[in-house]
Parts: C-alpha cells; structure tokens; sequence
C-alpha cells in the first residue's frame, strides 16, 4: 500500500515536472530570449544522468538534493520560487543570486537572510542545465541506510560484575555455617551435661585450628605445600604482568569507530593523527579535525552513533539547528591509552620520519578496531596475515607490546636504508662514515643490512636519559 | 619453625596475589604503577594525567595542565618550523564570518577574502621532488575526498551512502593563491585545515593539485620561480608571494612551452 502510494506520487511529480518543463518550454519560446532559449528548444528532453553530473560538479559542494547544508535542500526549490516569486527569478537566482538580490525580489533576499548572508556564487550553466540539474534533483531518493551487520559504534557496554552475587552468596553459606555449627556444640555440651560426662576444656578458635593441623600434619603439610608453590608462581606471573598494557582498551568519552573512519572510509591515520610526523607524540585530533567532516555529517550509521557525533558539536561549539559555531567549548578529555614505562623517551616523527615504521607495525591493523587499544604481540604479527588490509609486518613480535624488551627486538631486526637517504642527513652521514668505521662495515658485509642496533639502537642513552 | 615459615608464605601469598588481581580488575584502570617516578615529569607534558600524583588527586596541577592545554597559540605567534620551513607570515586574513562558519575565532577576518589572494604566487619553486612532497602529502589529508585524480570521487564521498556531499571536481580557473587560501580557512563544506598542514606543506600541496588539475608544470615554470626559490622565499617571503607581474609571465610562457611540445 505505501509503495503504491510512493509509486504514485513519484509519477505525478514526473508528471508535475514534465508539466513545468512544458510551461516553462513554451514560456521560453514566446519570450524575446537569447540563446539559451535556442538550446532548451533544440534539446527539451531531460537527461538524469547528465543532471547527476552537473549537480556534482557544480551543486554538491553546497548542497544536498533531499537535506540542507551550506545552502538549503534543493528538492522543491523550483516550488517554492515559482510560490513566492516568479520561475524566471529561479533562473536568474541560479546564473547569479545577487543580481536578483539587488533587484529587490523579496523572497530572494529573504533567502539570503535566512542562511546567514552567504551569497550563493554565480554559477555558469544554462537554462536546460538547470533542468537537468533539478530533473535529477527531484527524482533522487535518499539511499536506503546500509543493510547487513553495521559494528558496535555505541558505547562499550561493560557486562556488569557477577563475582559481588557469589560473594554475598558465600558470605551467608559461612553465616549458615557458623550458627548450625554453634547450634550443635550447644546441643552436645547439653547432652553431656545431662549424661553426666564432664565437658571438655575450652579451646580457642586458633588452638582447635592447631590441634586439628597437628592431628593430620601428613595430608595438611602437603595441602598447605602444594598451595603455597601455586600462589607464589600465580603471584609470579602477576607480577611479570606489572607494566604490560596488552589489550588494554579504555573506554573513551566518545565512541570513536576506527573501523569506520579509517576502514570503511579510507581515511588515512596521518589525516587526524598528524603531528605523527613532526612531533614526540602523534596526537589526538583536536576537535576541529573532526568537524572537518562532521560540520556536514550529523548522522551516524545507527542512533548510538549520531549521539556519539553530538557530543563532537557540543565540544566544539557547533549549533547544528542555525549552522554556527556558537565559541561556546567544552574540551573533550580522551584517555590515553599507550602508556609507556617509566623513565623512556620515545619520539614518533623519529620513528615515522627517520625510521620509516608504518603505523601498522606497532598499532596493528585498526581498521577493524573501534577505540584505541594497545594490540597484543599476536594482534601485531597477525596484520596481513589474518587479513588482507595491509601488508605483512616486516619484524615479527615475541615479546609483550610496549615493553623493553619488544622494542629491543624491533631495533635489532629492523634495517636503516642508508642508500636512500637525503644528502646531509643523519643516515647519509652514518652512510659515509661506514667507510672508515670497520667494525660496522664489517657486520654490513656479513648480512648486508645495517640494523639499528648496530647503529647504536641499543645504547641505553638512545632512550633513557 | 617450619609451621611458623608455611603460615607467613601463605598469608603473604595470599596478600600478594589480592592485591595484584585486584589492580587490573578495572579494565578502565591502565594498572599498577610500578615505583613512579617520572611519568609525571615536572616540566608538564602532554597527554599526561597531572591529577592523580602518588595516590593522591591533586586539582591544581589538573587544572593547571586543563588551563593550560591543547590551545591555539595567542595571536601573532610565529611559529619556528626550522631553518628550511620558514615562510613569512600570511597576511591575507579569512573571509568575513569565517568565526561562525568554520569556527575559527583568532583569526584576522579581510573583506577581499579569498579574492584578494588570488594573485599570490607560490613561493616554493617546482621541482620533480616537491611534487612528489606534494603527493604524499596529498595521498594523507585530501585523497579521502577529493579522489586520486581531484575529481571528487575519494573514498569518504562514494562509501558514506550519500552523507557527505561531493566536492566536486577541481575547478581549472583555480589559481595558487586560491588554492593555498581554500586549504587556509576552508570553504563551504571543507574546514580550515591550517591545522593539520603548516604553509610549507600547503604550498607543496598547491604544486600536486595544480598538477592535478592540469595545470602546466615544468622546468620552465621553475626557472621563472627560481629567482625566488625556497632559501631566498623563505628571507623574502613577502616579497615572493607578491612578485605577481614577473612571476605570472613566466607561468604564461610555461603555458607556450608546454603547447610547443
């Protein structure tokens, strides 16, 4: 029933438009016109396609068919001209809106009131490029929104803790346990009172504890041994874990999805991540790299997600409802998530720049991540394997992420491109000087790669000072 | 002796084993800080939480580092980029209402716009290197919406079901100065992407997106901006960028050349 109807005022607005194209065929041809006229009447037929491509070209920028943005929707712009001026002003508007504005027309300036006094630029199409445009304008549907699984952008849902309910669980068990046992050494100490057998003596909780110990020493000895070598090895390993971040994944006050921006939309990690290259740190995109997009883009691919894109306008002052930036901010305080040990520096344009590191070979593959997480030595030397977004790391991991240890590894696997690099640079300089250094020259000729290691990547001064 | 040694392993053991499950209990918690002592160094950093020193959560120094943070340096600040980068200061404000638009408040705002730099000349010479600069830089922050060949096609507009509007191709009446002042302070849809690449990078960008619009490029065009290549560009910035007369000259002669060949 509703697609009929749907289908049925799709035809009468072709109807309708094929109507004002006749009107507006004729109106031409009677006026005293110059030879844009001459071109509707040579080609009156409406081309969609043709339409679609004078609308990207020359509309898109600011406008959407069936939405406002920097200018209005256009779906229904001839309407409402034809309502409240005349279809010629529409024309006119067009070509150049400030020649109507000028003119005096009243909804044209209304217009340009409306949306903040920013005058549409004179656009050079003719008469039967306007048709096309809106012939294409007013037959384009919104698209559908994607079907087939859409991955979380909501917030990270953290499953509630059951351990609390087994705790009160146990405590009353040990509750329960201490009055039916009270309840029966009263009931015993009664008995033997009645029977005449003389109680015994009194012990403390710890001495009965003792006395029992001692009674079965054997199996208690070899339980509390046993016991003992389990807790000091689980409190090994505990404390081996003490400094490794592996997996760690905070949760963020906005549900970024990498999954989306870098993968789907193939926007590269430099574009928000761009201090990478001339920077210590690669830096959290400020928050007006985000409205570099989302100025435009107010819905998300489900309603967790346009909620998420609302707090990118809070933060940046942006009023979505009237189109400004109201200087009204609120930072928003994102949580670091790769933390470093104690006492290192680390430089990423140094890596980046110098070093040439992909991102992937320490970040792995984010384009199936939301927010950050620190990626485990399995996630690292999985990229291009389990996948096939990126190529495969160059060094392979055996020790955990961000640790000493793994970037040892990495500074003893990885080679420096000496040939390539610039003239007077460090590398260029090191290029020369292996000449006379022997000792480097020498461990060159065995494998014909100069690491980093033998570079001095290992001095404890390259990063600790 | 024995008995005594067993209860104290085991009630250490326990204790031990507690305290450290119960460290990374809270998945939003990076874990145990193993004796810190500079990961909050005293000349502040960034991205580091100031608040919660030892144990301790200390509000001044968080809202000292809050206040402090993340901010657009005050006004007339000239940035150093470095004995190669440097670039006189840009001295053609935003256009009128760009505060509203595209959020930029400190910025000078200048009624000719983007009209009145439209004239400016490109003060990096053209070089094989430099366009290659240009495309790397290109392929990070333009590729996604402009396309690989400029022409609006990038992977943002074609695989974002028709949220993000199409910039469109570029136009061929673009000149460099237009160019650069776009990348600036944005245009319609575009925010201003000052932030992401400094003037150097932008005028390298300005050389790979003439190229993509088709512009004549060549070694022709380079002699006629030599005079003013990067090192004298860089003392004279001003002076380069509004060397208009000569400079326009010889792209035109590129423009022979170029038909010659």
């Amino acid at each position: 029933m509703k697609i009929k109807t749907l289908f049925i005022s799709n035809k009468i607005k072709h109807l309708a438009l094929l109507a004002v194209a006749v009107f507006f065929f004729t109106h031409n041809v009677h006026a005293v016109q110059d030879d844009s006229a001459a071109e509707s009447a040579d080609a009156p037929a409406l081309d969609e396609e043709l339409g679609k491509k004078l609308f990207n070209n020359n509309c898109a920028a600011c406008h959407f068919p069936d939405r406002d943005m920097t200018g209005p929707a256009l779906q229904g712009a001839r309407e409402r001209w034809i309502d409240n001026s005349t279809e010629e002003n529409f024309y006119k508007w067009v070509k150049n809106s400030n020649a109507v504005i000028s003119a005096g027309d009243s909804y044209a300036n209304q217009l340009y009131k409306d949306w903040n006094g920013v005058a549409m630029p004179a656009q050079n199409v003719s008469d039967s490029d306007i048709d096309n445009i809106f012939y294409y304008v007013d037959n384009y549907e919104t698209p559908p929104p994607p079907t087939g699984t859409v991955a979380a952008t909501g917030p990270v849902v953290v499953e509630e803790s059951s351990s609390l309910y087994w705790w009160l669980l146990a405590g009353l068990m040990l509750v329960v346990i201490f009055v039916v046992g009270g309840v029966r050494g009263n009931l015993s100490a009664l008995k033997r009172d009645q029977d005449g057998i003389p109680q015994p003596e009194q012990l403390t909780i710890g001495q009965s504890g003792r006395k029992w110990a001692w009674e079965n020493r054997g199996w208690f000895g070899v339980t509390v041994f046993i016991v003992v070598i389990l807790l000091l090895a689980g409190g090994m390993v505990k404390l081996l874990d003490i400094g490794v971040y592996e997996n760690y994944k905070p949760e963020q006050p906005i549900a970024y999805s990498h999954e989306l921006h870098a993968g789907e939309l193939g926007i590269d990690c430099k574009y928000c991540h761009n201090a990478v290259t001339k920077s210590k740190h690669a830096t959290i995109p400020s928050v007006n790299v985000c409205m570099n997009c989302h100025k435009t883009v107010a819905e998300g691919r489900s309603e967790e997600g346009t909620a998420e894109i609302a707090k990118i306008y809070e933060a940046a002052g942006w009023d979505p409802a009237i189109k400004q930036y109201t200087g009204d901010t609120d930072p928003i305080k994102w949580v670091k998530v790769h933390n470093l040990p104690d006492h290192v520096y680390f430089n990423h344009s140094q890596h980046v720049v110098a070093g040439g590191v992909d991102c992937k070979q320490c970040h792995g593959n984010m384009k199936k991540e939301t927010v950050a997480r620190i990626m485990s030595t399995e996630d690292l030397n999985n990229v291009g394997v389990t996948d096939d977004d990126y190529d495969q790391n160059s060094v392979k991991f055996t020790k955990p992420t961000l640790t000493m240890g793994w970037c040892i590894e990495c500074h003893r696997e990885s080679s420096v491109d000496l040939a390539g690099a610039e003239t007077g640079s460090y590398y260029n300089v090191i290029h020369e000087r292996l000449l006379r250094d022997k000792t480097t020259y020498q461990r060159y000729l065995e494998d014909d790669v100069v690491t980093v290691a033998e570079l001095g990547g290992l001095e404890c001064g390259k990063c600790h000072y | 002796m024995k008995r005594k040694t067993f209860k104290f392993l085991t009630v250490a053991a326990f204790i031990t084993t507690g305290a450290l499950v119960s460290c990374v209990a809270d998945h939003n918690s990076p874990g145990l800080e193993y004796m810190p002592d500079m990961y909050r160094s005293p000349a502040v950093e960034a991205y580091v939480d100031y608040g919660e020193v030892d144990g301790v959560y200390d509000e001044e120094a968080q809202k000292m580092v809050e206040e402090k943070f993340s901010y657009i340096p005050p006004v007339g600040t000239v940035p150093y980029q470095g004995e190669d980068g440097f670039l006189a200061p840009y001295n053609h404000g935003g256009p009128i209402g760009v505060d509203k638009t595209h959020g930029l408040f400190e910025v000078a705002q200048d009624t000719a716009g983007r009209d009145g730099a439209k004239n400016d000349v490109n003060p990096i010479a053209w070089s094989e290197d430099v366009v290659k600069e240009g495309k790397v830089l290109f392929e990070r922050f333009c590729i996604h919406c402009h396309g690989e060949k400029g022409d609006g096609q990038g992977s943002v507009i074609t695989n974002s079901n028709g949220k993000y509007p199409t910039p469109g191709p570029y136009k061929a009446e673009l000149t460099s100065g237009e160019i650069f002042y776009t990348i600036t302070y944005g245009k319609n849809a575009m925010g201003s992407h000052a932030s992401q690449v400094n003037p150097v990078e932008r005028w390298k960008l300005v050389h790979y997106v003439e190229k993509l619009i088709g512009k004549e490029q060549g070694p022709a065009a380079a002699e006629a901006g030599a005079e003013e290549g990067m090192e004298e560009g860089a003392a004279e910035g001003k002076e380069g960028m509004q060397g208009v007369d000569g400079d326009n000259q010889g792209v035109e002669e590129a423009h022979e050349d170029g038909a010659d060949h």
